[in-house]
């Protein structure tokens, strides 16, 4: 990519700061659905964008279009809307705390998915789509989607960084439709990693596509939940969707300053049980959420959010850490070119404790055992907090007993992580995508152990 | 070159590959958006893009590749990969063909604004300021706002003769607002920058944050009757017409197959598809694959009168197309990317013949519901259990107090059947207009 660093100068002369991105995306992706494949997509994604401050405003101009002229307009655009927003908003002072980086990072990968051939994954998909269709006539839908991302990023800024960086990100998701006496019920398996194609080569893909359809099945002759305010043992997605929607996104500083977050002028007090711990860690190999750089070319951290029932910290990008005179920890990112960098989650957690889930499930009277998370939202203003699951069990006098199906667990954000008293030593993240505001979409992973807390349940 | 041009070029470039059918949907976009999130954290973004879609057939075999356009090179590359990806493909059976040429005739009123991508950034941001310093008077908080304002041109054209063009205007506007705890939300969707009433959505914004400010929670469980207002039934709406879906229909995922002519819903509910809605967000004369567009019957008076059908699901099920071959949603961006699917284009809920305050009256228990925290139903079999975020408790005909936080458990195929009430004044929220409307004997649980 040329002119990026002309570009840089050209800007920097009528700016405070100023930083220059070009990204390419490459995509591949197979959708194969009862036995025929449905899709085979190729796409390539790439563009510039030009980020202007002045005077605590930014003006951001993105374009496809990758030739001087086009590149030089989007600057000007940049400028002219960085100065007008400065001259109708009073803000403060930004003073930008980057590093001043040069070089070249990537993620190792196993084996790359480019070297692979096409038709092979196409066979390997299908097959994986045949263990879930052929698993019982009652599987009436099987759908298996594979994708491949490759992209690149090179970053220049006005303090002399010139970054470049690579990374791949492939993913598999299958889901099974199963039909019995007029009742309808599904499930899904959903694998996704920085990694290349050795996970899809992995074996275990075989045993999850099976279970997929088995638990689709067995969902038809589930009960209907309990509802009411219930002791919950959360499987590792559900205490990864209560970490990331609840305590990540109210850290998020710009949700912080914009007065959304509960968190606000609550750093070392203890809003949750002494064992929860909260980590964001951009760092984790071969997690879904883990960057070589955020997109403003600041290294990723392991940030301790909350320590042992703590607010410890909050999560930066370059505009916030100036704003709450804190150091960056590398959560600047954007779904692409086109869109804002916020404050982002990268990999977050809750941290593993001692007990085993056998351990949790005897010394539980009554309550539900919440598996397999569908979905999660928190109202950070309200406090509060939702998810999903996709099934359950009755736990009995310290027994698993009758199988639920899908019901929803919410609750004030605070009092749930106050109720949290065992946590296992069980420990799985699992990669998601996360949307902020309207859209925007980053990989992200979740995750946690099993973890008991009280909640409203309902379905 | 314009994307007539692009797509002609990208046709005309396969012809060296001898591909049996191929098909260009080239899309030239500009965007400009205005977003605030507090002091210190405001900005403006300015977009613009062009790519290109292509989908080839060789031998029942379909290949689909897209990318941006920058030079010429880059649509030989396009059309090459795109070829590559069909050649390695397995046949499909069931593809019969691309959509042959139809006259395409007809005009749509309202759909693009002819200025509003040359609005000035300042003009942009003094309208929203409005809301801004509304919200500054009245102590509340603007937690979160996006003004967002897109023109887009697309041509869709294939090797049997396609050849469609089609140019609209979009603009999305999103606030959120707080006052002491809990945020009030409001969304406006239009085809035109001057039809936004700022005034009206300064109320309503208001009227939110107050009410979520000052929610209430309610204990244990009860069977009530709910209002669902338009901005979050569009949601529901969106899951429960999934079953009429022809890719639903065609994969076996909708309990909806071979129910055509049965009773699905109440008989005050009728529900039609029209991709030439006046002002409609995703209003054309053909849709993304130039299969002209109609206006369709789904339900009526409760009967399940059609599906909708891109053209392949539709020859696949021996159907006729229905013009609902769609890579656009209401948000354009990366429409070039997709391959054409059935979706739903405008739909109209038919309005009914009570205004708000007679939908209040009749339920002796029961809420009205501005807004759930997510109103999407992903579950295959219907359930749901949706938090509520913004409500008003209703005792005998008459409003207490804002509820907040509580569940409303329900199946969606189950509660179209149970309507006792529909509103006499549609709204528009994205590509829905509907009403209010009212559904009895549903759950409600609270802590």
């Amino acid at each position: 990519m040329n002119y990026l660093e002309e570009l840089v100068e050209y800007t920097s002369s009528q700016v405070d700061f100023c930083d220059v991105r070009y990204e390419f995306i490459d995509e591949l992706s197979v959708r194969v659905e009862n036995g025929l494949v449905g899709e085979i997509r190729s796409t390539n994604k790439s563009g510039v964008v030009i980020r202007a401050m002045v005077n605590g405003t930014w003006g951001y101009a993105s374009t496809s279009y990758t030739d001087w002229y086009h590149l030089k307009e989007a600057a000007n655009k940049a400028i002219k809307t960085a100065k007008k927003l400065a001259n109708f908003f009073s803000h403060k002072k930004i003073e930008i705390k980057s590093r001043l980086i040069k070089g070249r990072l990537g993620i190792p990968v196993k084996i790359n998915p480019k070297s692979v051939d096409i038709r092979s994954k196409i066979e390997d998909i299908t097959a994986i789509n045949k263990i879930q269709k052929d698993f019982s006539p009652k599987i009436i839908n099987a759908a298996t989607f594979y994708k491949e991302q490759v992209s690149t990023n090179i970053l220049s800024n006005s303090l002399g960084s010139l970054i470049e960086w690579h990374e791949i990100r492939t993913s598999l998701f299958g889901y099974s439709v199963a039909r019995s006496n007029g009742k309808m019920q599904n499930s899904f398996f959903s694998e996704r990693k920085t990694a290349g194609y050795e996970l899809v080569t992995n074996r275990k893909i075989e045993e999850m596509s099976m279970n997929t359809s088995k638990e689709a099945i067995m969902l038809l002759n589930a009960r209907k939940p309990p509802s009411g305010y219930i002791t919950v043992i959360a499987d590792p997605s559900v205490s990864g969707v209560l970490a990331h929607v609840t305590i990540g996104h109210a850290s998020e500083a710009d949700e912080v300053l914009s007065n959304r977050g509960f968190t606000i002028n609550m750093l070392g007090v203890k809003i949750g049980s002494l064992k929860v711990t909260v980590v964001d860690d951009g760092t984790i190999k071969g997690a879904y959420g883990t960057i070589p750089f955020d997109n403003e070319g600041t290294f990723p951290a392991r940030t301790v959010i909350v320590d042992h029932g703590y607010l410890n910290k909050f999560l930066q990008n370059l505009t916030t850490a100036s704003l709450m005179n804190q150091k960056p920890t590398g959560n600047g990112r954007a779904q692409d070119f086109s869109k804002k960098v916020l404050v982002r989650m990268t990999n977050t957690f809750i941290q593993k404790g001692q007990q085993s889930l056998e351990e949790i499930i005897e010394s539980t009277n009554n309550g539900v055992l919440a598996l397999k998370a569908i979905s999660g939202t928190a109202d950070p203003a309200g406090k509060s907090f939702e998810t999903k699951v996709l099934y359950g069990y009755v736990i009995n006098n310290g027994q698993i007993s009758n199988l639920l199906r899908s019901f929803s667990l919410s609750g004030k954000i605070t009092e749930i992580l106050r109720s949290v008293d065992m946590i296992s030593k069980d420990f799985k993240l699992i990669g998601r995508s996360c949307g902020k505001g309207l859209g925007n979409f980053v990989p992200v992973s979740i995750g946690g152990p099993y973890l008991r807390a009280k909640m409203l349940v309902g379905g | 070159m314009d994307v007539e041009d692009i797509s002609q070029y990208a046709i005309k470039q396969s012809e060296s590959y001898w591909p049996d059918q191929i098909e260009a949907f080239t899309i030239k976009v500009k965007m400009k958006k205005f977003y605030y999130e507090g002091e210190g954290l405001s900005g403006f973004i300015n977009n613009e893009w062009r790519g290109l879609g292509i989908k080839s057939v060789i031998d029942k075999r379909i290949g689909y590749s897209s990318g941006m356009i920058n030079k010429i090179s880059d649509i030989k590359k396009i059309v090459e990969k795109s070829i590559k990806m069909a050649r390695v493909s397995p046949k499909d059976k069931d593809f019969e063909s691309l959509p042959p040429p139809t006259q395409i005739s007809g005009s749509i009123t309202d759909i693009f604004d002819k200025n509003m991508i040359y609005l000035d950034e300042e003009e942009i941001i003094k309208e929203a300021s409005f809301l801004l310093n509304k919200a500054k008077e009245a102590d509340i908080k603007i937690t979160c706002g996006q003004v967002k304002l897109i023109q887009f041109e697309f041509n869709v054209m294939n090797s049997l003769g396609v050849n469609f063009s089609h140019k609209a205007t979009n603009v999305f506007i999103f606030f959120q607002a707080m006052k002491e705890r809990g945020e009030g939300i409001v969304k406006a969707y239009s085809t035109t920058f001057r039809n936004i009433n700022w005034d009206v959505l300064w109320q309503e914004l208001y009227r939110r944050a107050k009410n979520a400010s000052e929610a209430e929670r309610i204990k244990g469980s009860h069977t009530v009757e709910v209002i669902i207002d338009p901005i979050d039934l569009s949601g529901l709406f969106s899951s429960y017409l999934r079953a009429a879906n022809g890719e639903f229909i065609y994969q076996k995922r909708s309990p909806w197959i071979n129910k055509l002519n049965e009773k699905v819903a109440s008989e005050s509910l009728t529900i039609i598809d029209d991709g030439r809605m006046p002002g409609g967000l995703m209003s054309a004369l053909a849709d993304d694959e130039g299969v002209p567009t109609k206006k369709k019957i789904i339900i009526n008076r409760g009967i399940l009168e059609s599906y909708y059908f891109d053209y392949y699901t539709a020859r696949a099920l021996d159907g006729e197309p229905t013009g609902n071959g769609f890579r656009r949603d209401t948000d354009i961006e990366d429409a070039h990317t997709k391959i054409a699917r059935s979706n739903l284009s405008n739909v109209e809920i038919l309005h009914g013949n009570k205004d708000k305050s007679e939908l209040i009256e009749e339920i002796d228990f029961g809420l009205y519901i501005d807004k759930f925290s997510k109103p999407i139903i992903r579950n295959i079999s219907g359930d749901f259990s949706l938090e509520i975020r913004n409500s008003f408790l209703i005792k005998n005909g008459e409003i207490i107090n804002p509820i907040s936080h509580v569940l409303l458990v329900g199946n969606i195929y189950d509660i179209m059947n149970k309507i006792t009430g529909i509103g006499k004044e549609p709204e528009m929220q994205c590509n829905f207009k509907l009403p209010a409307m009212r559904f009895e004997n549903l759950k409600l649980i609270g802590l």
